[in-house]
């Protein structure tokens, strides 16, 4: 046998998988977050997810000193200690703490960020696909400058220039993050918007809006549910990109990405300044993937 | 072709040209002008004025743009370089000529005389770091691919996965407490000068890991599931039930078309690089093209800035265009 022949093999191959996919779209969208348990790497990545979310709500009943309380004394003996057991950074403010604190920012502004990414995005995304024309070139043009920028490069511009608060890291998320979820979303609604339902309400006189919110946007659902956990773990890298590069949330705030970064300074010495918010982050961002990767897997084996 | 390549350069051409209009009107955001910059911290607010009349910063944002333009295809002579302003700034290469980007306010120095060879080093890296990303992402992604649900697919996507939920920085900090505090190993910072007892290769070793492995997760992934796709198509089962032996079925068969979507993705990497260089020269204060950008950027260098995303941005749409052109030759369908 000739390696000649492969691509013909190829195409001979691809009849079969159309149908396939066209028979996906007709089926209602299976409903991912009820068959979570179905997956052992979902459910560690949710585990990981809760962790942090537990701690951050419980902050201020727990047991532990403010995030910007000083103890002068431990400065000398940074380590950790009964007092504090996972020692004290630069200026004396419990580790500890101030990681639980500091899950609490990052809880807030990634998923607040991300879900006025998506409501932007998906806006932007119905529009174009459900109306098509200049609308739609319109749309898709900005969307393709903004892709087009390296996204760090993006961020650190936008925030070096706004500065930085925690409203402006919104802002810069959702204005680098919408254009991304309204390709997908016009993707999505240029595959159903020939189905019969939509012909259907548009038949019944629904309103253009109606259409786009009760008929199209439900059934995207699916593969925004596993879109929206990666860009939680993305946008979380994001924050503590800019928290590390000094484009964070202003002191004292507890900032994982700033606490890494001031760690550097004395990381010859005393490296549990860095490591551990360093490894805080990583856990939370490995939750968001592990969760997205199990609904993955969940969402083609169904 | 000669028409899709035509379009897509006009294309390309009006993507850089909003994007630099974008560019400047975000740093209209950030306190301070260039009279300022120029002359710094220390000048009183008078000198700031003058500077400020001569330059005609009043001007709207739309008229300082077409001036920059100017300024940029070489149509308009650079107004700092001026020698009735008494700045005493000099470029070699004239103050008129094509791709001029005018004059760095961070470096006091001509932008061509400090992108070029930030960018050189930056090449360096990101090249390096292709070198370790391609193998291992094949690699990791045809061994998962190929059965998937294995024992092996299992272990392997577990891997990919957690490398790529580490970001850079914590990744370089992670590194360095090891290889640097702990073993010392390697050195810390990668200045790229050899004076302080270090080689320049043991100095790449640290920045290019950080680069790969974060980046290599994120390929194989992409390497695994096109493999996994490829493999349960009816021509490989075909394959495999006329008997050929499995080595021969996944080398000539299967990878041949497992390797087109990697094959953009890896291209795509390239941009992603360009941004994962800020966070990498930052942690080893290594001489680059992203600590350059991160730092026009926090000064407000507006020239530097723009020519650094113009660059960034070139390079970005150039790999774009390279993978779907390369796409629809790979690709037999989509050359209809």
């Amino acid at each position: 046998m000739s390696s000649g022949d492969l691509p013909l093999a190829a195409t001979s191959g691809m009849p079969v998988a159309v149908p396939e996919i066209a028979e996906e779209a007709e089926r209602p969208a299976p409903n991912l977050l009820r068959r979570l348990p179905h997956s052992r790497v979902a459910m560690v990545g949710l585990g990981l997810v809760l962790f942090w979310v537990v701690l951050a709500l419980l902050a201020p009943v727990l047991p532990i000193a403010r995030p910007d309380a000083q103890d002068y004394v431990a400065i000398g003996h940074p380590g950790s200690s009964w007092a504090h057991p996972l020692g004290v950074d630069a200026l004396g403010r419990d580790m500890l703490s101030r990681l639980i604190w500091g899950a609490r920012t990052v809880l807030a502004v990634a998923p607040i960020a991300v879900l006025v990414a998506y409501a932007i995005g998906s806006a932007m995304g119905l529009v174009a696909g459900y109306y098509r024309g200049w609308v739609d070139v319109v749309i898709s043009r900005a969307a393709d400058v903004i892709l087009s920028f390296p996204v760090v490069v993006l961020y650190v511009i936008l925030i070096a220039n706004i500065g930085p608060s925690a409203l402006n890291i919104v802002v810069a998320v959702v204005l680098a993050s919408a254009p991304g979820i309204a390709r997908i979303v016009r993707g999505l609604v240029l595959s159903l918007v020939h189905h019969d339902f939509v012909a259907a309400a548009q038949l019944r006189r629904e309103s253009d809006l109606y259409i786009m919110l009760v008929e199209l946007l439900p059934n995207c659902r699916a593969p925004l549910i596993t879109d929206f956990c990666l860009r939680l773990g993305y946008t979380t890298i994001t924050i503590g990109t800019l928290g590390f590069l000094g484009l964070g949330l202003p002191p004292p705030t507890p900032d994982w990405g700033g606490m890494v970064k001031q760690g550097t300074a004395m990381i010859t010495v005393y490296p549990h300044m860095s490591l551990y918010p360093a490894i805080a982050i990583v856990s939370l961002i490995l939750g968001f993937n592990l969760l997205a990767d199990g609904l993955t897997e969940l969402a083609l084996t169904d | 072709m000669l028409r899709y390549l035509l379009r897509r350069a006009v294309e390309m051409l009006l993507t850089l040209l909003v994007a630099s209009f974008l560019v400047f009107a975000v740093t209209e955001f950030s306190p301070g002008n260039v009279a300022r910059k120029t002359l710094g911290a220390f000048a009183l607010q008078s000198q700031v004025d003058i500077l400020y009349q001569k330059l005609h910063l009043n001007d709207p944002l739309l008229v300082r743009y077409v001036r920059w333009l100017g300024v940029l295809t070489g149509l308009e002579k650079d107004p700092l370089q001026d020698p009735s302003l008494g700045l005493d700034f000099h470029d070699p290469r004239g103050a008129r000529y094509f791709g001029n980007f005018g004059y760095s306010t961070l470096y006091k120095a001509p932008v061509n005389d400090v992108l070029w060879d930030r960018l050189g080093n930056t090449a360096l890296l990101a090249g390096l770091a292709m070198l370790v990303i391609i193998p291992v992402s094949m690699v990791f992604g045809i061994l998962a691919g190929m059965r998937a649900g294995s024992w092996l697919d299992r272990g392997l996507s577990t891997t990919s996965i957690v490398m790529t939920s580490v970001p850079e920085f914590a990744l370089g900090v992670i590194l360095v407490a090891v290889f640097v505090v702990g073993l010392h190993w390697l050195p810390g910072t990668s200045p790229l000068d050899a004076s302080g007892g270090w080689s320049i290769p043991s100095q790449l070793v640290l920045p290019v890991a950080v680069l790969a492995i974060y980046d290599s997760g994120y390929v194989a992934r992409m390497v695994r599931s096109s493999m996994a796709e490829v493999m349960a198509r009816p021509y490989i089962r075909t394959a495999v039930l006329k008997g050929l032996p499995r080595r021969r079925v996944i080398l000539r068969h299967a990878l041949r078309n497992a390797m087109i979507a990697p094959f953009t993705v890896i291209l795509l990497q390239i941009n992603w690089l360009i941004g994962g260089v800020v966070v990498t020269e930052l942690v080893f204060a290594y001489p680059g093209f992203g600590r350059m950008l991160l730092d026009a950027s926090l000064f407000g260098d507006i020239s530097l800035i723009e020519a650094a995303t113009l660059v960034a941005l070139f390079v970005a749409t150039a790999t774009q265009l390279l993978s779907d052109v390369g796409y629809r030759y790979l690709n037999p369908q989509s050359r209809g």
